[in-house]
């Protein structure tokens, strides 16, 4: 002020507006310049350098059994990485006094807790890298071991991955899903929609010090956990069934084999094992065909199992009876020149209906099945569940091969009635003998029983339309004639179960090599139990049995399983007799 | 001029007086305006203080948490382990038990004896050992420790009352 005289106050004020314009002008700009021009660039910069995004990962659901005992669940995993070039001696208090502890020293440490050899982590160690990875899915022990070792340039990352507490058992069904995620097979695939959770995004602001500030948390989208899966299996008798199945392949040289549990009255598939088969938390150690369950995919002509559907539909189409008379030869020429013959020799026989399904005679069942029309005999094959998959859906499930049934040549026509020239799933097979201890009403196999989304909404898995096959006598009669064949049966009586009516059908199919048949077989049972009250189904097939080439080698599986059910399920010994029929005359 | 000037500044006195009382007035605004803002940026600091230490605590107990669901995850792991087919089988293969293939029921209503009551035959059903591979399975049953432990259960709880076991789990005293 004292460089103005007094008085000059409108020079003052001039000079004041000026100043005061510039400070105006150079604000207005500042403002314009951070509130519009540079504004979004701003703001981007300074989000990025407080907001922290992160992906909320959606746990996937899990899969259990019929008692909720979990076959497959989702748990954390932890890869353990290392930053090569940062890795340094460390400084220890041991004792109160500093210990050095050298690279060398903690690498033995490290592959001691990691499994590993000293001089695998070292060289993994070493290089001028700033990651390299040591080991990948780590479990919590692991991890827990390795953070206690506090090393600033050794670390673990969490991941969701996968486990299944039970190994193989059900491995067949259950399938896998590779650590990254990518892979998924059996059930994992297939029932996705249930399992399988939507994952979430949110984001949060962070303090200088990298703690995340209370309540800044947005979450841009809500994480939806996956569904559990429940299903009808019983992973104690699928474990019996397998171990049993695992000696008899090991034992009869087979390729494979399959055994299946049926609840008669619900039609829950209460086992489907299969040996060999996969652990799914090592799919890696087994054979890729063994990656795959092949109750639904693999076919095989059933042999005699299939003279139960003959019988019963020769019963049911009026044409023939438990008592109905056959003389049945040891083999019979074809007027195209080949010969039909049975598996063992012997003299003419005079056999029953009751009496040919309790010999497996070929010749007896292909007069028997001759009495009713071809159209007739595959009307009754397709609504014993022959020729179409199940209303399971299973990826890549089969539906057998009946072929073109109007233009079978006559030698298909006459084997199709004891199991040769069509083809089936074990899971068909087991479903039409089902039928037959329902009171000839197939139902569909129940192997989903509900999916409960996170949210504790459940849903009940429909199941497929029941098909009556037969007439409720019908059925009646065909079980009292397989009780027959258990009872009197040279293989079927090493089926039985002491105190127990059983009822059943063995089966020694050849395997085609080529355009022939080969000296390899698929040998079966199929059996119920209690005869009198079935309520379970068990059907059990080796394929490729390489030391013995008749169903004798089916019949011990077949009885163990059966005796774990009835025993598992707590089923009381028969008190009644089986009915009386003529199986010779 | 400069005497009406003065008579003017004379004339108009009094109302400066007012000027005075009015400088009271402002200071005290003032003086209030400076608390209101000391003690605002007082509870902003003791606001910031407490959230803060809140952010430790909640920091602090979400570490904690998941030590806590690590050590149930190892343990559950080890659970799975234990109670798994494979490891029950192996044990049982190791002990020599033979599975009862013949089952027998009491029908309460009348008393019956449904079945025919059998020893299991040790060559009949010798439980086999695990064929069925878990590479899941973590920890197996210790099984020399076991038989040890069996047996004194088996023997005490025939000769002790229940409960008078401790750090074992007491085997059934059926047969």
């Amino acid at each position: 002020m004292s460089m103005l005289p007094p008085g000059e106050d409108r020079k003052r004020f001039s000079i004041l507006r000026i100043i005061v314009a510039i400070f105006v002008v150079f604000f207005v700009g500042h403002l314009l310049d951070l509130q519009v021009v540079n504004a979004p660039a701003i703001k981007e910069a300074s989000k990025s350098k407080r907001e922290i995004t992160r992906v909320i990962s959606a746990a996937r659901g899990s899969i259990l059994d019929k008692d909720s005992k979990v076959l497959a669940k989702s748990i954390f995993r932890y890869d353990v990485n290392v930053a090569p070039i940062k890795v340094a001696p460390v400084e220890r208090q041991v004792n109160g006094a500093t210990v050095t502890m050298t690279v060398e020293q903690l690498a033995t440490r490290i592959a001691a807790i990691l499994g590993k050899t000293e001089s695998e982590v070292l060289k993994q160690m070493s290089g001028k890298g700033v990651y390299a990875n040591l080991a990948k899915n780590v479990n919590s022990s692991v991890m827990t071991q390795i953070e206690s070792l506090d090393l600033p340039w050794l670390w673990t990352d969490e991941r969701i991955s996968r486990v299944y507490p039970n190994g193989a058992v059900a491995g067949n069904l259950v399938g896998f899903i590779t650590a990254d995620g990518a892979t998924k097979a059996g059930l994992e695939a297939q029932m996705d929609s249930c399992l399988a959770g939507v994952d979430g995004k949110e984001s949060f602001d962070q303090g200088s010090d990298g703690i995340r500030i209370p309540e800044s948390a947005v979450v841009a989208k809500v994480a939806r956990d996956g569904g559990d899966l429940k299903l009808s299996i019983d992973t104690n008798l699928q474990y019996f069934s397998q171990q049993v199945l695992e000696t008899a392949v090991k034992n009869e040289r087979a390729d494979y084999g399959t055994a299946i549990v049926i609840e008669v009255k619900t039609g829950r598939l209460l086992v489907a094992a299969e040996a060999p088969t996969v652990d799914p938390n090592n799919p890696g150690a087994s054979k890729e065909r063994d990656r795959q369950g092949k109750i639904f995919t693999n076919t095989y002509e059933p042999g005699s199992t299939m003279k139960m559907i003959t019988a019963a539909t020769a019963i049911d189409d009026g044409k023939a009876t438990p008592a109905t008379q056959i003389v049945a030869p040891f083999k019979v020429k074809m007027k195209w020149g080949t010969w039909i013959k049975d598996s063992d020799k012997h003299p003419t026989l005079h056999l029953t209906l009751a009496g040919i399904l309790r010999d497996s005679s070929n010749t007896g069942i292909m007069q028997i099945g001759a009495k009713v029309k071809r159209s007739v005999r595959v009307s009754y094959m397709k609504k014993f569940g022959l020729g179409e998959p199940t209303s399971l859906g299973m990826t890549f499930e089969s539906g057998g091969i009946l072929g073109d049934t109007k233009n079978w040549d006559g030698q298909t026509d006459l084997t199709s009635m004891f199991g040769q020239g069509i083809a089936v799933t074990p899971i068909q097979m087991a479903y039409a003998y089902q039928a037959i201890a329902n009171g000839g009403v197939r139902l569909s196999p129940k192997l989903f029983e509900s999916c409960k989304k996170a949210n504790g909404q459940v849903t009940e898995y429909p199941v497929g339309q029941a098909v009556r096959a037969v007439s409720e006598s019908t059925a009646r009669s065909t079980v009292d004639m397989l009780e027959k064949v258990v009872e009197q049966g040279h293989i079927g009586k090493t089926a039985a179960i002491a105190g127990y009516r059983v009822a059943g059908k063995s089966g020694t199919a050849q395997i085609k090599q080529g355009n022939t048949y080969g000296y390899l077989h698929a040998i079966s049972f199929i059996g119920l139990a209690p005869a009198d009250d079935p309520k379970y189904v068990v059907a059990v097939m080796l394929y490729k049995s390489r030391r013995t080439s008749s169903s004798i080698g089916a019949t011990p599986i077949f009885k163990q399983i059966m005796q774990q059910t009835l025993r598992a399920y707590r089923v009381p010994p028969s008190t009644t007799k089986s009915r009386e029929i003529p199986t010779e005359w | 001029m400069s005497a009406i000037r003065v008579a003017a500044r004379t004339v108009s006195r009094p109302p400066l007086r007012a000027v005075g009382r009015s400088r009271k007035l402002n200071l005290r605004v003032v003086i209030t305006i400076v608390v209101g803002v000391v003690a605002i940026q007082l509870l902003n600091v003791l606001m910031a203080g407490v959230t803060s230490a809140g952010a430790y605590e909640i920091s602090n107990l979400k570490i904690e948490r998941a030590n806590l669901s690590t050590q149930a995850d190892i343990i559950g792991s080890e659970v799975n382990s234990l109670s798994s087919n494979q490891n029950l089988v192996n044990v049982a293969h190791a002990l020599g038990m033979v599975s009862n293939v013949n089952p027998v029921f009491l029908r309460l209503s009348d008393s019956a004896v449904i079945g025919k009551p059998r020893r299991a035959q040790a060559n009949e059903r010798t439980v086999s050992k695990n064929l069925v591979p878990n590479a899941a399975m973590t920890t197996d049953t210790n099984v020399s420790n076991l038989g040890e432990v069996s047996m004194n259960s088996v023997l005490g709880s025939t000769s002790s009352s229940v409960g008078a076991h401790s750090g074992s789990i007491q085997a059934s005293p059926t047969y």
